[in-house]
């Protein structure tokens, strides 16, 4: 990966073809989980890869991990770009609501395209927030300055998800059980 | 501790979706549409090329503003009073003076300005006890300065009758 990367650094065109080939479809998927729109979600990880090839001279690579790092925050911030532009992320100041306890055993017994579906019907502010925080590991101090809210919002914001999520999953198991 | 499993779960299986490295549907159509966009990139100089541009170009307009405003500017104190003020002394008294020293209007000008301040300031002077004992200037007084024109012929005859005849 390393000689790829060097070779991307000098504009050689066949590494930047294997580099998109490698990471495409992943990074496709991580747009889609911020943006629903399909078309949105490929132009988005379209103009990711496009700053990442303008940038990488700055990039300095440690390892594989820190390519699809560096590669999903630019994604990352690509997608919250556009959310910010077309001021989907309506996040409120809200009451702090109680910490809330995800069902570890359900998680575990479905698969991730059904975990991906079911973030997906969260509202926009509670996705974003359970995104950013539980699958990239953000911490709340770093979300309140990417979504210009408080750290006390984050938080509530991200219980609210789990709450919903909780309650999206318990309706399921009745249906199930039915 | 509970919570933190689940979450570790989730991360843990959209991690795994997220590192295929399956190719995308599409793929080719995708690939040349960003490497257009790279090349495209490539030919275009970026705007920060245009920079040293703009800089040169406005320092070469600055230059050019700098020598059209550059001379008057460079005007002597009379000169500019006369430019700024060209209404306040007769022009009678100009075409005078412009006889008499044979210069341009402009110098004219500027000379009828320099006879009109040295007249104005002789009769402050003369006035200066006057004006203590008067806590307010009279009416005349004022209204001597509120019409320059008039105000300058009186100066002269009062007080230069001779340079008012040769003029």
């Amino acid at each position: 990966m390393d000689e790829i990367i060097a070779a991307c650094k000098t504009g050689d065109k066949s590494a930047q073809k294997q580099l998109f080939a490698t990471y495409a479809k992943g990074m496709l998927l991580l747009c889609s989980r911020y943006v629903k729109d399909g078309h949105h979600a490929e132009e988005l990880m379209m103009n990711g890869f496009y700053k990442f090839f303008s940038t990488i001279e700055r990039f300095h690579y440690t390892g594989k991990d820190s390519v699809s790092a560096w590669m999903k925050r630019i994604m990352v911030n690509e997608c919250l770009m556009f959310l910010r532009e077309r001021k989907s992320i309506r996040i409120m100041a809200e009451e702090q609501a109680a910490d809330c306890v995800l069902d570890e055993t359900v998680f575990a017994s479905i698969s991730a395209q059904e975990i991906v579906s079911l973030i997906d019907q969260l509202p926009e502010g509670y996705r974003t927030v359970f995104n950013l925080f539980v699958i990239e590991g953000y911490s709340h101090k770093e979300i309140a300055a990417l979504l210009r809210v408080s750290e006390g919002t984050s938080k509530s914001q991200l219980n609210k998800a789990k709450q919903l999520l909780q309650k999206v999953l318990e309706q399921k198991r009745v249906g199930y059980e039915k | 501790m509970k919570n933190n499993k689940a979450e570790e779960i989730i991360r843990r299986k959209i991690s795994e979706q997220e590192s295929d490295n399956s190719l995308i549907e599409d793929h080719a159509s995708l690939w040349s549409a960003l490497s257009a966009r790279l090349e495209e990139k490539e030919v275009v100089p970026s705007k920060r090329h245009y920079y040293p541009l703009w800089a040169a170009a406005s320092v070469v307009f600055l230059l050019i503003l700098g020598l059209f405003l550059y001379p008057k500017h460079k005007l002597s104190g009379d000169q500019q009073t006369a430019a700024v003020q060209p209404a306040v002394i007769s022009t009678p008294l100009v075409s005078r003076v412009q006889e008499k020293e044979k210069v341009k209007p402009v110098q004219a000008q500027a000379v009828a300005v320099q006879t009109h301040k040295k007249a104005a300031s002789s009769k402050r002077k003369i006035d200066e006890p006057e004006k203590k004992e008067q806590e307010a200037p009279s009416a005349d007084y004022a209204g001597l300065y509120s019409m320059p024109q008039i105000a300058c012929a009186e100066v002269q005859a009062a007080h230069y009758p001779l340079c008012s005849q040769t003029l």
